[in-house]
């Protein structure tokens, strides 16, 4: 487990995030140009951009064009957020304008 | 009949932990309702799932938009992509999941992101601006008519753009050209040829007159 105690915020804990691990795979799932999901892709960009870096795979799924995909995954609400790695599942609803939920549903401990 | 009543257990302990999964759904669906920071409720229906939206009234203009030939984005003023129609996935030849969330200065090759940002910057709301672009669509130039909108939406700046491809135009004016100067050269060609066969006959013809004499 990384030593997060020496570490400052930001690029060094990108660095120490999944390491020799796979990426963080996150689905996004939103509808057109609602102001909450506008907000959510802002604040994902933001959030993989400071604390994980290249260390993900981001898909923004508006249900317009796959309704099909809305319903394997069991949508009820939109914004969602849906980390599917790594294990297990989480998902968050909403803008995403909690940082500390979302790094939550990241496990991503900040020092 | 203990193996009934094992099953049945199991059973029931089963719908037990649907439920509480049920539970969590609607209760987190409830307070995001509550909170106001969602946008859509999808939901189960006879004929296919259908999304319903919380508020809503622009789905005429959404199958518009989608059923365009042109591409057409929306930009934050930042850049990032915040909607995407399909075609503009095509023209960029991703996945539309894969263009959402994305710059728009991603696609756009170091040529041309002058102009990108010229395009952008400087001024105001409800005006429009036309130029012409190019995409970098794996490796390769592709030519676009970029008409730009910037309008209000929600409580910020959005910039609206529609993408005409016009590579084949580029192609045909480029191809034109090309002709054009080919039948120049060959024209000039021609002329000195001629000038020469003047200055020939000219000659032959005083070589005639004066062996006559």
């Amino acid at each position: 487990m990384p030593d997060f105690k020496k570490q400052s915020r930001g690029k060094n804990i990108a660095e120490n995030v999944n390491i020799g691990k796979q990426k963080y795979i996150l689905r996004l799932f939103i509808t057109g140009v609602m102001l909450n999901s506008i907000n959510a892709i802002r604040n994902i960009n933001k959030i993989c951009e400071l604390y994980l870096k290249e260390n993900y795979e981001l898909e923004i799924i508006d249900i317009y064009h796959h309704p099909e995909i809305a319903k394997i995954e069991q949508i009820i609400i939109i914004p969602v957020l849906i980390v599917k790695y790594p294990k297990p599942e989480r998902r968050l609803v909403g803008d995403l304008s909690n940082s500390e939920k979302v790094l939550e549903i990241l496990n991503i401990n900040l020092p | 009949m203990n193996n009934d009543i094992t099953d049945l257990l199991n059973q029931t302990k089963k719908l037990f932990n649907d439920k509480d999964e049920l539970f969590l759904k609607l209760h987190e669906a409830i307070i995001g309702i509550k909170n106001g920071n969602v946008d859509a409720v999808f939901v189960p229906g006879e004929k296919g799932e259908k999304g319903l939206k919380l508020n809503d009234g622009d789905q005429t203009y959404r199958n518009f938009i989608e059923n365009m030939s042109e591409g057409v984005v929306m930009l934050h003023a930042d850049g990032t992509i915040i909607y995407s129609n399909l075609s503009f996935a095509k023209m960029v030849n991703l996945p539309i999941e894969k263009v959402l969330g994305k710059n728009m200065r991603h696609f756009i090759p170091s040529t041309d992101i002058e102009t990108f940002e010229r395009l952008i910057d400087g001024y105001p709301v409800d005006h429009s601006k036309v130029d012409i672009i190019s995409l970098n669509v794996n490796g390769i130039e592709t030519h676009f008519i970029v008409s730009l909108n910037k309008l209000k939406i929600h409580n910020f700046t959005a910039l609206n753009c529609v993408w005409t491809d016009v590579t084949i135009q580029k192609q045909t004016e480029a191809a034109l050209t090309s002709a054009y100067h080919a039948c120049k050269n060959e024209v000039e060609d021609l002329k000195l040829a001629q000038k020469k066969l003047t200055l020939l006959y000219n000659t032959l013809k005083e070589d005639i007159h004066n062996t006559r004499r």
